[in-house]
């Protein structure tokens, strides 16, 4: 998986690295990653760091959606083919869970 | 006594040898093949035992591929019927490939497995998952963690269930205040052929052959137009060994299924 990082810089000076992947998912960052890009720092000078770490948070949940379905599969894939003491091991989740009286 | 030539090509069809290398069929393929060597290996055509046996070889070179206790239990089972079953010279040739075997398993449990080290899945993600799911799977689920079991509680997944199982029948009204996961346990429960769900088999009347069915439906497409989506009569392992060998099962099977179920199948054995 590349390792392509963007440095997006907001108004008031604040820096955050982002995997390019994630920033690319904003199509303002898309446009600015094309256009400008002095190195590999893109500067927001309307955008405040608050506003910009919102941005980038929406933007990091939304990768997740494009391999969702493949990653969704696969993870379904394990689940299937397991115990559910494997699956506890293969994922590393805490049993918290206690059954409820028979229904 | 059957046609060696039908055999062998519904052996064939069965694509056992095939289903080895795919991780989800791999112990289910390996019922199969002891299944098929208990019931009636001796009455088989010499190049059907020859193929058998070079599928049973594969099924315990492909063993550490596989990283799951069911293939490992599915595997020793498979070994127990090579060692009741097979002629002297075939036997040793196969205990060798298992032991190879035993030596690579071990070999790899040494090097640390790559866990996932997730943090807690959201809900909607774990929900999105669990659409991909089977019933067994879902009821396993459920039972991992307090997160993971209440997104197993989500209705939209029994919804989903109730089409995959019961197709036609969804369209009849639910009762309001019932939710689809009450529902669906209450068809699923009173539903003889539910009981195969676990073999992965299913007969398509269609194209004529056992398949490995993907969501209770024949993978071809065609078949499912022909069918208008129903679902497949699923089959036991037994049946699917009964099939091959074109016999029926006896009534004191211990892990036979229903027979009301079984019984309905043998429209589906040809002479």
């Amino acid at each position: 998986m590349s390792e392509k990082k963007i440095v997006l810089k907001s108004s008031d000076g604040k820096t955050i690295d982002v995997a390019k992947a994630v920033a690319l998912q904003s199509q303002t960052i898309t446009h600015m990653v094309e256009d400008s890009c002095v190195g590999n720092e893109i500067p927001f000078e309307n955008v405040t760091g608050q506003v910009l770490a919102k941005v980038i948070e929406y933007c990091k949940k939304h990768v997740v959606v494009d391999g969702e379905t493949l990653t969704c599969k696969t993870v379904a894939h394990v689940i299937h083919t397991r115990t559910i003491d494997e699956i506890r091991t293969f994922f590393n989740v805490e049993n918290d869970y206690t059954p409820r009286k028979k229904q | 006594m059957s046609d060696p030539r039908k055999i062998m090509r519904r052996y064939q069809n069965l694509m056992v040898g095939e289903a080895l290398s795919n991780n989800h069929h791999y112990p289910v393929a390996c019922n199969e093949l002891s299944s098929i060597l208990n019931l009636g290996y001796s009455q088989l055509p010499k190049n059907l035992k020859a193929l058998i046996f070079r599928d049973t070889l594969s099924a315990f070179r492909l063993l550490p591929d596989m990283k799951t206790s069911a293939a490992v239990s599915a595997a020793n089972l498979l070994l127990k019927s090579v060692e009741a079953v097979l002629p002297k010279q075939k036997k040793n040739l196969a205990i060798v490939e298992f032991k190879k075997t035993k030596v690579a398993l071990k070999r790899r449990s040494k090097s640390h497995e790559e866990d996932i080290d997730l943090p807690s899945l959201p809900q909607d993600i774990l929900i999105h998952i669990f659409s991909f799911l089977d019933v067994s799977s879902l009821l396993s689920s459920s039972q991992v963690s307090r997160s993971w079991n209440q997104a197993t509680c989500e209705d939209s997944l029994w919804r989903l269930q109730y089409d995959i199982h019961f197709n036609h029948k969804a369209l009849i009204r639910i009762q309001s205040g019932v939710s689809w996961r009450e529902a669906f346990k209450n068809a699923y429960i009173g539903d003889n052929s539910s009981k195969d769900l676990r073999s992965g088999r299913g007969y398509c009347c269609y194209c004529d052959s056992v398949v490995w069915h993907e969501n209770l439906r024949c993978p071809n497409k065609q078949c499912r137009l022909k069918s208008d989506n129903e679902p497949l009569e699923l089959m036991s392992t037994r049946q699917v060994a009964n099939f091959l060998l074109g016999t029926m099962s006896s009534s004191d099977d211990e892990s036979d299924p229903d027979d009301e179920a079984s019984r309905g199948l043998w429209a589906f054995t040809l002479y």
